[in-house]
């Protein structure tokens, strides 16, 4: 049974998985780094995948607003020239990436599950699962993925 | 896909609409007007409207969209046989994604996994032209 396999995943493995995918997309999407970090994100906008079928859960990302302003302004590749809609479009986007980069790092079975469009519930994570903060010029964002059999 | 090309993005983010035009003009094609929708039902509008307004040399749609999805959508295209000679790109978040498989068999030429550099657009464009060719 897939999520008895997934009950069995121990958070480090987890977290390796999320810092590969993370490290993926900052080196592919936006040719920037982006560091581990200890410290917690300042909440402000969050963006969430649900995964369904073989696994369920989710991926969530949790920043500040200036952070994610960053972001999409790395993202597209210009300053000034975005709206509070297009800030939280980039910050799903961005968790999009990282939940299919996640998946994609599951085994073949476990990897046969859905994925929702992200959503932007908006203020602060759940603040379950494996969570891993990184930093990236200078702002905090975390990243949040829990799993249930 | 030489000259100035016609592109169609289909792609419920704007962000990312972005983001694969950008890519396109970075992997070196010499983009006229690119057209965008927000959805597979909006895509097909548009598609439409190319048949009534000239040609489309090549569509990006993504494949998991609220309202209509690319898979959808490419149904439909082929029953409503829009553009039918014009080659598709699939762009998702989800390379796994099953319905990768069924995009293809439903008429997509190839498919564009995210996260993506410029560099991989370019290869899938130029294995489109060794299609083509």
């Amino acid at each position: 049974m897939p999520t008895d396999e997934l009950t069995g995943m121990d958070e480090q493995r987890i977290a390796g998985q999320i810092d590969a995918a993370v490290t993926e997309v900052f080196d592919l999407m936006l040719q920037r780094a982006c560091a581990p970090a200890a410290c917690a994100a300042e909440p402000g906008l969050c963006a969430c995948v649900r995964f369904s079928g073989a696994v369920e859960g989710g991926c969530e990302v949790t920043l500040s607003m200036t952070t994610a302003v960053r972001l999409t302004e790395a993202l597209l590749g210009m300053d000034g020239a975005w709206d509070e809609a297009m800030v939280a479009d980039a910050v799903g986007e961005l968790c999009n990436m990282i939940a299919g980069g996640w998946k994609s790092r599951l085994g073949p079975v476990e990897a046969m599950c859905g994925m929702s469009v992200p959503a932007i519930p908006g203020g602060g994570g759940g603040g379950g699962g494996v969570r891993r903060g990184y930093v990236f010029e200078g702002g905090v964002f975390e990243v949040g993925l829990w799993v249930r059999s | 896909l030489g000259g100035c090309v016609r592109v169609l993005i289909v792609d419920d983010s704007a962000v990312m609409r972005k983001i694969v035009e950008r890519a396109l003009r970075q992997a070196g094609l010499d983009l006229g007007e690119v057209l965008v929708a927000g959805d597979g039902a909006a895509g097909l509008a548009a598609l439409e409207g190319c048949a009534a307004g000239g040609g489309l040399d090549l569509i990006l749609s993504d494949l998991h969209m609220p309202v209509m999805d690319g898979l959808e959508f490419l149904a439909e295209r082929r029953r409503r046989g829009l553009a039918p000679g014009v080659p598709v790109l699939m762009i998702t978040g989800d390379g796994c994604d099953p319905r990768v498989a069924e995009a293809i068999a439903a008429g997509a030429d190839g498919y564009i996994s995210k996260p993506f550099t410029a560099a991989q657009v370019q290869e899938r464009i130029a294995l489109l032209h060794l299609r083509a060719a």
